[in-house]
């Protein structure tokens, strides 16, 4: 039975929770990385493809951008649900934070007179995306590693987290499994981050990676005690190419490429009059899915999708600046952009949900326990995440729960102290039992039926389009998920390296987010961002300008759904601005 | 008519590691990847399977394996470019876990730490105005940024099998830090040459090229490879003449 014991525990090896551990290790203190993964630049943050916002006025045509811009396109972007004090204080950081990044150095493209460069973006009135080709995010985890190396961070790779480890409503540590020789351990700490990540694998279709089952917010919610903040509002990107459903970036759409149907139309400009092809993403996912329910699809790549012109922005353009999307649609679909249209489709792409923090990145609900990144609702997206807000989002709360957390920890005094061994050997015990009895288990249901049966519901009926008779439906349809899912057994019997025992400890877990997504879905009866109700098209600010708060208390079958008031500072609730047609 | 896939799949674990192959048919479908391939097998034929994938576009290089004895990504692979008969082994040189998974982490982090592999600073952090660099190096930089660490290179790699060679990844990473000016720190510098210069680096080469033909993400390795030796000779030549004419 190992314990190990470090002031501060970072689960998640992702640019948010690097970036954590980074600012606290400057003092001194003794943090650890735990990942799923085996290094942590493959953690899903390297897919973030087009760039990080930050008003730095680079260009000839955002010369006249500040923070304030960027305030007002992120709450406008959100549907006025974001909390507007955590707004301003990421866009007054964002500068910043990311000269700190190319001080550190990243490799961002540069203008010709050798400033960070930026480019246009959907939902943003200046060119403010500072960016590495589409490449962004991988560079930004190349970086964050390269600090960690440097700083000598201990990263504990292939564990998968289990559960917190509760002394009252205080966290004092995590159990996980390590992946290699199925051992089960406690790391104890002052404080635990969670930062592994959004839940995109909720859907059938997503660009996520493999590992996004949003295990932090899972453990979070088994507590009981911690809230899941809006859970309706899942993004859909537009421009994912099928059938494997891999990102072309929004850079695409930002350097001048658009969208076409079947007939040859742009016809984003039909759904949109003022912003066309860079609308919000919720905007034009809904836009897309029209056309191809109006018939103006194209047959094709295993679906209806329609279609992205790029090669209007001529070879150069695509070779250099676009390179990635160049690479992946001649490898991956077939496709030579540069010569023909690629194909493309919305799908599920980032959750704007999570474990509900304050404005310090603490949860609710459990002292010592924060959440950054996707991982979290911070509440700086809303109902709706604008493109380059999320790498914006990961290494702003990285820096801000960073310092708070070395705040605390500086007047308390380092490790260790009440540290309780009893209650982590508890916990490893309940734990082992679980997993025990999955794998004694005979004759239980098929955790992979389970598991894409979930998925599919989810898409169904929750997804763009939505409406009350399917969202109850869809309730009905996950409880019974949710039985069936406590009542897994696994073929592998090994404890060790074993991908059915890492998918069935995770399942019941993921539907119960399934609930939480399902049941604030059929509540919020408006349509705001990205949740869309054909039954109620209309955004309804007297009744919904408020927070979901969904918990899950431990034994019931369905989630609680709480609300709070939204905080409006400096902008009142308006109109967005897309002209889109309802 | 699609086609039926006999797929061989190297079984390696357990106590005793014990190696064998499990033979499995599977229905080709279209556009289907060996990532996707190997998915189907174990969600439908045999649950202990083990196999990594994460991003499934290319962009982590967790996925690597021996397809037919060629090292590859599984998710950028196409079953349609292969014949009907798929070998799938664990990648070679790296020390195997379970089935197709080897352990790259430790090779990748030895080789980091040994190269110092972050940009050393010496100037002071100016949060108003960031560095100038010229367009044109970004680029090059990005380049070879652009490297996942897949480890192909490495294992399609003869020379660095036995010798102590870090690899056409490990050289382009040591050249990405030589070249960008913000690495300031001139000790940082001459030990990035010193390695560069030694059976370590760039001499531990033996220009079979393997490394350039599989390289998933495309990167010129062999050309990269020139540049670096191109680089690193001509500042220990400028290093020899200010020597030489001191002496003077």
């Amino acid at each position: 039975m190992k314990i190990y014991k470090f002031d501060s525990v970072i689960v998640g090896g992702g640019l948010a929770g690097v970036r954590a551990a980074v600012e606290i290790v400057s003092k001194g203190y003794k943090v650890c990385l735990l990942t799923l993964l085996d290094k942590l630049i493959r953690s899903h943050s390297n897919a973030a493809q087009g760039g990080i916002q930050a008003s730095l006025a680079n260009t000839i045509e955002s010369v006249k951008d500040n923070w304030r811009a960027h305030f007002d396109d992120t709450v406008k972007g959100s549907d006025w649900l974001a909390d507007q004090d955590i707004v301003e204080g990421v866009v007054r950081l964002a500068p910043f934070l990311v000269r700190q990044l190319d001080y550190w150095g990243a490799v961002f493209s540069r203008t010709d007179n050798g400033l960070i460069n930026q480019r246009q973006f959907g939902g943003t009135t200046h060119p403010r995306c500072a960016f590495a080709s589409d490449g962004t995010g991988h560079i930004l985890m190349n970086l964050i590693e390269s600090r960690a190396a440097f700083l000598k961070i201990p990263v504990f790779s292939r564990r998968q987290t289990l559960s917190l480890i509760l002394d009252g409503n205080k966290v004092i540590g995590v159990t996980a499994l390590n992946l290699i020789n199925g051992d089960i351990e406690a790391f104890l700490g002052n404080t635990v981050i969670l930062a592994t990540g959004g839940a995109g694998l909720l859907y059938k279709d997503t660009t996520n990676a493999r590992t996004c089952f949003g295990d932090g917010m899972a453990i979070a919610l088994e507590t009981g005690l911690i809230p899941l903040g809006n859970p309706e509002f899942v993004q859909f990107h537009p421009t994912p190419m099928p059938p494997p459903n891999i990102l072309a970036t929004e850079g695409c759409r930002g350097d001048g490429g658009v969208l076409l149907n079947s007939e040859g139309k742009e016809f984003m400009w039909d759904y949109s009059p003022t912003k066309g092809n860079l609308a919000s993403r919720d905007v034009v996912s809904r836009a897309m899915m029209r056309e191809i329910a109006a018939e103006r699809g194209v047959d094709g790549f295993g679906t209806k999708h329609l279609w992205l012109d790029i090669k209007r922005l001529g070879y150069e353009h695509v070779i250099t600046k676009l390179r990635d999307v160049y690479f992946l649609c001649r490898n991956f679909i077939g496709v030579d952009p540069t010569k023909e249209y690629i194909p493309v489709r919305p799908a599920q792409h980032y959750t704007m949900f999570g474990v509900k923090t304050d404005k310090y990145c603490e949860s609710y609900g459990v002292q010592g326990l924060y959440a950054i990144g996707e991982c979290a609702c911070w509440d700086m997206h809303g109902a709706n995440r604008l493109g380059g807000n999320s790498l914006l989002e990961t290494i702003a709360a990285g820096y801000i729960a960073g310092q708070v957390i070395l705040g605390n920890l500086d007047k308390k005094g380092a490790a260790g102290v009440g540290f309780s061994d009893i209650l982590a050997k508890e916990e490893i015990g309940r734990q082992e039992s679980r997993i025990k009895k999955i794998l004694d288990k005979k004759g239980g249901e098929n955790v992979y039926s389970v598991f894409f049966e979930m998925r599919e519901i989810v898409a169904r009926k929750a997804g763009i389009f939505r409406n009350g008779q399917d969202a109850e439906l869809g309730i009905a349809a996950l409880k019974t998920i949710f039985e069936r899912s406590a009542n897994v057994a696994v073929n592998c019997k090994i404890m060790g390296p074993n991908l059915e025992l890492q998918l069935a400890l995770r399942l019941s877990g993921m539907v119960k987010i399934a609930l939480c997504v399902m049941k604030s879905a059929f509540l919020r009866t408006e349509s705001r961002g990205s949740h869309w109700r054909d039954d109620y098209p209309q955004r309804d600010d007297k009744n919904w300008l408020k927070r979901t708060l969904a918990y899950f208390p431990i034994d019931a079958s369905e989630p609680k759904i709480n609300y709070e008031p939204i905080k409006i500072t400096l902008l009142p609730p308006g109109d967005r601005g897309y002209g889109e047609k309802k | 008519m699609s086609r039926k896939l006999i797929v061989k799949i190297k079984r390696i674990g357990g106590q005793i590691r014990k190696e064998y192959f499990d033979d499995f048919f599977v229905d080709e479908q279209k556009g289907m990847s060996v990532l996707a391939l190997l998915d189907e097998i174990q969600a439908s034929r045999d649950s202990s399977i083990y196999y990594e994938g994460q991003c499934g576009c290319a962009n982590c290089g967790i996925c690597a394996i021996k397809i037919n004895g060629r090292p590859k990504l599984a998710c950028k692979t196409q079953t349609s470019d292969l014949p009907y008969e798929i070998v799938l082994e664990p990648l070679d040189f790296f020390p195997i876990i379970k089935d197709l998974v080897v352990d790259k982490s430790e090779f990748f982090n030895r080789f980091e730490q040994k190269i110092e592999a972050w940009v050393h600073r010496q100037k002071e952090f100016n949060p108003e105005k960031e560095d100038l660099i010229v367009s044109e190096l970004a680029d090059t930089l990005y380049e070879n940024e652009r490297c996942v660490k897949c480890g192909i290179c490495v294992s399609a790699c003869a020379a660095a099998s036995f010798g102590k060679f870090i690899g056409a990844s490990g050289c382009i990473a040591a050249h990405r830090f030589l070249q960008d000016p913000r690495n300031e720190d001139s000790r940082a510098r001459e030990k990035l040459i010193d390695i560069l210069f030694s059976d370590e680096g760039l001499w531990g080469c033996h220009a079979i090229e393997a490394c350039e033909n599989f390289c998933p993400k495309e990167i010129s390795l062999s050309r990269q490879l020139a540049l670096a030796r191109k680089e690193t000779l001509k500042i220990l030549l400028k290093e020899w003449l200010a020597r030489f004419w001191r002496r003077k």
